[in-house]
């Protein structure tokens, strides 16, 4: 483990499974956010001998995963997906088997072409990241997910470690039964962070919630996110924070700026030379720095599932910290609408069928299935739910639409079905979450009362219901360099940027 | 207030013969051998392929805002003119718009610029016995060439890493103040993660794309005193193998050129390239351009040239159309092209 990774020691978990992992059996492994999770993988990867395939769900996850790595000298390894230009896959295709450890997202997996190359290979571990995506029940759910079975049988059935960070017993019975593994070993581990207090506070509108933000921020020195569901208000928030706080570097990022100025600011952060960020749930994945104290949500994502994987970014060093809700009434409203445009309603799809009637009738050119946004004006999200289910009945087939007035009056009563399914399940997911945030009782017992049965005890104070006390927190502060800013500096700043401070 | 000098600056010198679209083909580099033909014609080749990434919304927006400031106007035809006070209002930032060359080193900034930027953040990085850090560029030819050139400097880095700010020290000091400290914000090296633009919009009160511009200044700064100066070994390197040329002729006419140079005529090309007319002559042009020899008067008579010459000198014009409908109807519009260009020449 240190020679390959640096770390003295295993963390939870770890060893159990690396060591099954190894003995060649099929493993599921449920460990909290922040524990290490990617290591039951990275770490056999180098030991076998042969290739490991870890298929994973978000593309900027996996890019980042294979940037660390290479930092980390773990030179082999690669991240397949739609996005790689061509000639780039092409040359990365012919010399596959010079990879120990390939990243592949579903997408890319469905394609036989693809799982011609990978089947070349001596393929010793097939790894599911975020394997609740493969269950309907769980929040993230990937249809593509659903068939990896196949794709596992198509490789001759290589060990398989499922890994997840949020599956309820439910989830994790779906796990099992979709990869058809009944035999899986399970490794499952409490979630509860007992270093991570919870503290809910009720506000009266946006504007307290930036005035609490601002006071919290200038009391505690300490790295600190804060999430929200919109954009434009993590932009704002980040311009007016700097405003008022003059000594802290203040940055926002969100999934709608370009991939290097994000690199830069998620680097900067793990340099400490920026230590508040105004993110999105775009931010954090990945995201290694130990040493966050303080997660504040000036919007509740959608669902619990996604705010212990947020919160958890917290205290990664075991260090107290602590996670903030500021809510106000009007919030439920704004996230009720967003659970609704998640989905698409069944008159924006019967437009748009009537809308590729009309293009075949009049034969005017048809946009590819995977282009469909531009026909509507509807969310990715929103897309992509219509493409698989018509691809599900067969009305798409290899990128193209096989559709007629017949068939579609035949499938449609089954998508309205699903559709309402999926809206009540969402909308469940929500009020569970909100009556979290409104609970009497112990916050952090009822977070996680869904995932397990038994708590450890906190480590400091426990949560805003059960006394929390804000003079008793009292984390280390950071040690901040001054800098010397005016541009006329700047021949001293080159110097510095470039090692010459010594001379 | 750069990027809009320079877009004031573009509409004046195009004078309304070119719509706002071919503006933008010029600032993002498009290689269309039209938006090649304006930046020469209209002696805004500076100008071209310094803003790649440039978005056409953000550009629309930046349009919109000089229309409201009444710095230019819509005419009839929808194409932009400047006004009085766009004119008096761009007098008075007229320095500011220098220090680019865009067509120049169009292919070779993006490069150039990579490359410096990720070999300073693996020297400053190794130096310091850093060996794990994640790279700002993960373009497999720069990595190659840095990983090269690394190899060979290695042992001396503190040599190197001394040399490096002695040309950049004198380079950047032709530039202002705030440009060279923009700049050096950029920089990624050991430990310190260079501003986003974001970030430096922030703490120098300029716009994004004002900031990015700026930065290209910088870099283009870099490229021009390297080749004329020689005082700047180190930075030469860094345009090892890359071809400085004003913007090189396409692959498709570089055929047509070979065809050419082998004496094949105009139909011959045709038929073997199994290309239209239109394209051929297309390629002609392109190769008119780039070309120092190139046989003008094959394709046309030196009547037809001074007739088109006289057009454009009493008409003030290089609008293809007006002149078409000003000259002989025998003469075409690919002979017009022609001339405009051996009358640039």
């Amino acid at each position: 483990m240190y020679r390959h990774f640096n770390y003295d020691s295993f963390r939870q978990g770890q060893k159990e499974i690396i060591s099954d992992v190894l003995h060649g059996k099929d493993v599921l492994g449920v460990l909290p956010t922040g524990s290490g999770k990617s290591i039951c993988y990275q770490l056999p990867a180098k030991l076998v001998d042969g290739v490991t395939i870890v298929v994973s769900p978000l593309i900027s996850l996996m890019i980042d995963q294979v940037k660390e790595l290479k930092a980390a000298g773990f030179k082999d390894v690669i991240a397949l997906n739609s996005f790689l230009p061509f000639i780039e896959q092409q040359r990365v295709l012919n010399n596959l088997d010079s990879y120990r450890l390939i990243y592949v997202s579903p997408e890319w997996l469905q394609k036989r072409k693809h799982q011609n190359y990978l089947k070349q290979l001596p393929v010793k571990l097939f790894v599911v990241d975020e394997a609740h995506c493969i269950s309907q029940w769980g929040h993230e759910f990937r249809p593509d997910y659903q068939r990896l079975h196949e794709v596992i049988e198509a490789l001759n059935h290589p060990p398989v470690l499922a890994l997840s960070a949020t599956a309820t017993p439910d989830v994790q019975a779906d796990i099992i039964q979709s990869l058809n593994k009944p035999a899986m070993k399970r490794h499952i581990y409490p979630m509860d962070r007992n270093n991570i207090a919870f503290c809910v506070k009720e506000v009266d509108n946006d504007q307290e919630k930036l005035e609490r933000i601002a006071e919290l921020t200038k009391s505690y020195f300490v790295p600190a996110l804060i999430y929200f569901t919109s954009r434009q208000t993590a932009e704002e928030t980040a311009l007016s924070l700097s405003a008022k706080l003059p000594k802290r570097n203040v940055a926002y990022y969100h999934g709608g700026m370009e991939a290097s100025e994000r690199l830069r600011i998620q680097q900067q952060f793990m340099n400490n030379q920026i230590d508040i960020i105004c993110c999105t749930s775009a931010f954090g994945m990945g995201i290694n720095k130990p040493d966050i104290r303080l997660v504040i949500h000036y919007h509740l994502p959608l669902q619990i599932e996604s705010y212990i994987q947020e919160v958890g970014r917290a205290g990664r060093d075991g260090e107290s910290s602590v996670g903030v809700i500021l809510y106000h009434k009007g919030d439920f409203r704004l996230s009720a609408n967003m659970v609704k445009n998640e989905l698409p309603s069944i008159e924006v799809i019967d437009q748009l069928i009537a809308t590729i009637l009309t293009c075949q009738s009049t034969q005017v050119d048809l946009p590819s299935p995977e282009q469909l946004h531009i026909l509507l004006d509807i969310n990715e999200g929103a897309a992509r739910f219509i493409q698989r289910q018509l691809q599900k009945y067969g009305l798409i087939r290899d990128s193209e639409w096989f559709i007629d007035e017949k068939k579609w009056k035949y499938v449609r009563e089954g998508i309205v079905q699903y559709l309402e399914e999926r809206q009540l399940y969402k909308n469940d997911k929500l009020n569970e979450l909100y009556r979290w945030v409104q609970t009497g009782k112990c916050l952090r017992q009822t977070l996680y009362q869904p995932f397990q049965d038994e708590f450890g005890e906190p480590t400091e104070q426990c949560c805003s219901n059960c006394g929390f006390d804000w003079n008793k927190w009292v984390p280390e502060p950071l040690f901040k360099m001054p800098e010397a800013s005016s541009p006329l500096n700047w021949r001293i700043k080159l110097q510095k940027t470039l090692n010459m401070e010594e001379a | 207030m750069l990027f809009q000098g320079i877009l004031v600056d573009c509409f004046q010198k195009i004078n309304q013969e070119r719509t706002s679209s071919s503006v933008y083909n010029l600032l993002i580099g498009k290689k269309a051998i039209q938006t090649i033909q304006d930046a020469r014609f209209y002696h805004i080749a500076d100008y071209y392929g310094i803003y790649p990434g440039l978005a056409k919304d953000d550009y629309r927006i930046q349009l919109n805002q000089l229309i409201e400031l009444d710095y230019l106007r819509e005419d009839n035809e929808k194409k932009l003119q400047i006004t009085k006070k766009g004119r008096s209002w761009l007098a008075s930032c007229k320095t500011n718009l220098d220090g680019f060359a865009g067509a120049k080193y169009a292919n070779v900034m993006e490069t150039f610029k990579q490359r410096l930027l990720l070999f300073i953040q693996t020297i400053t990085n190794t130096s310091k016995k850093q060996y794990l850090f994640i790279p700002i560029s993960d373009n497999y030819e720069v990595e190659q060439f840095v990983k090269g050139f690394y190899k060979q400097y290695k042992q001396r880095s503190k040599e190197v890493l001394h040399q490096l700010y002695k040309e950049l020290e004198k380079a950047l000091s032709g530039l202002s103040d705030l440009e060279a400290s923009m700049f050096v914000d950029r920089i990624t090296s050991y430990y310190s993660y260079g501003s986003s633009l974001q970030q430096l919009s922030q703490d120098y009160q300029l716009s994004i794309p004002d900031c990015f511009l700026i930065l290209q200044k910088g870099f283009y700064r870099l490229l021009r005193v390297q080749e004329y100066d020689n005082d700047y070994p180190m930075l030469r390197l860094f345009t090892k193998n890359l071809a400085i040329s004003d913007t090189p002729l396409s692959q498709t006419a570089q055929l047509t050129l070979r065809l050419l140079q082998k004496k094949h005529s105009f139909k011959e090309i045709m038929q073997i390239r199994r290309l239209k007319a239109n394209t051929i002559q297309d390629h002609l042009v392109e190769i008119a351009m780039h070309e120092a020899e190139f046989p003008f008067f094959d394709y046309l008579d030196s009547a037809i040239y001074e007739e088109i010459k006289e057009v454009v000198h009493s008409k003030q014009t290089y609008r293809l159309k007006e002149i078409k409908n000003n000259v002989n109807p025998d003469i075409s519009y690919f002979q017009i092209r022609l001339a405009l260009v051996l009358y640039n020449k």
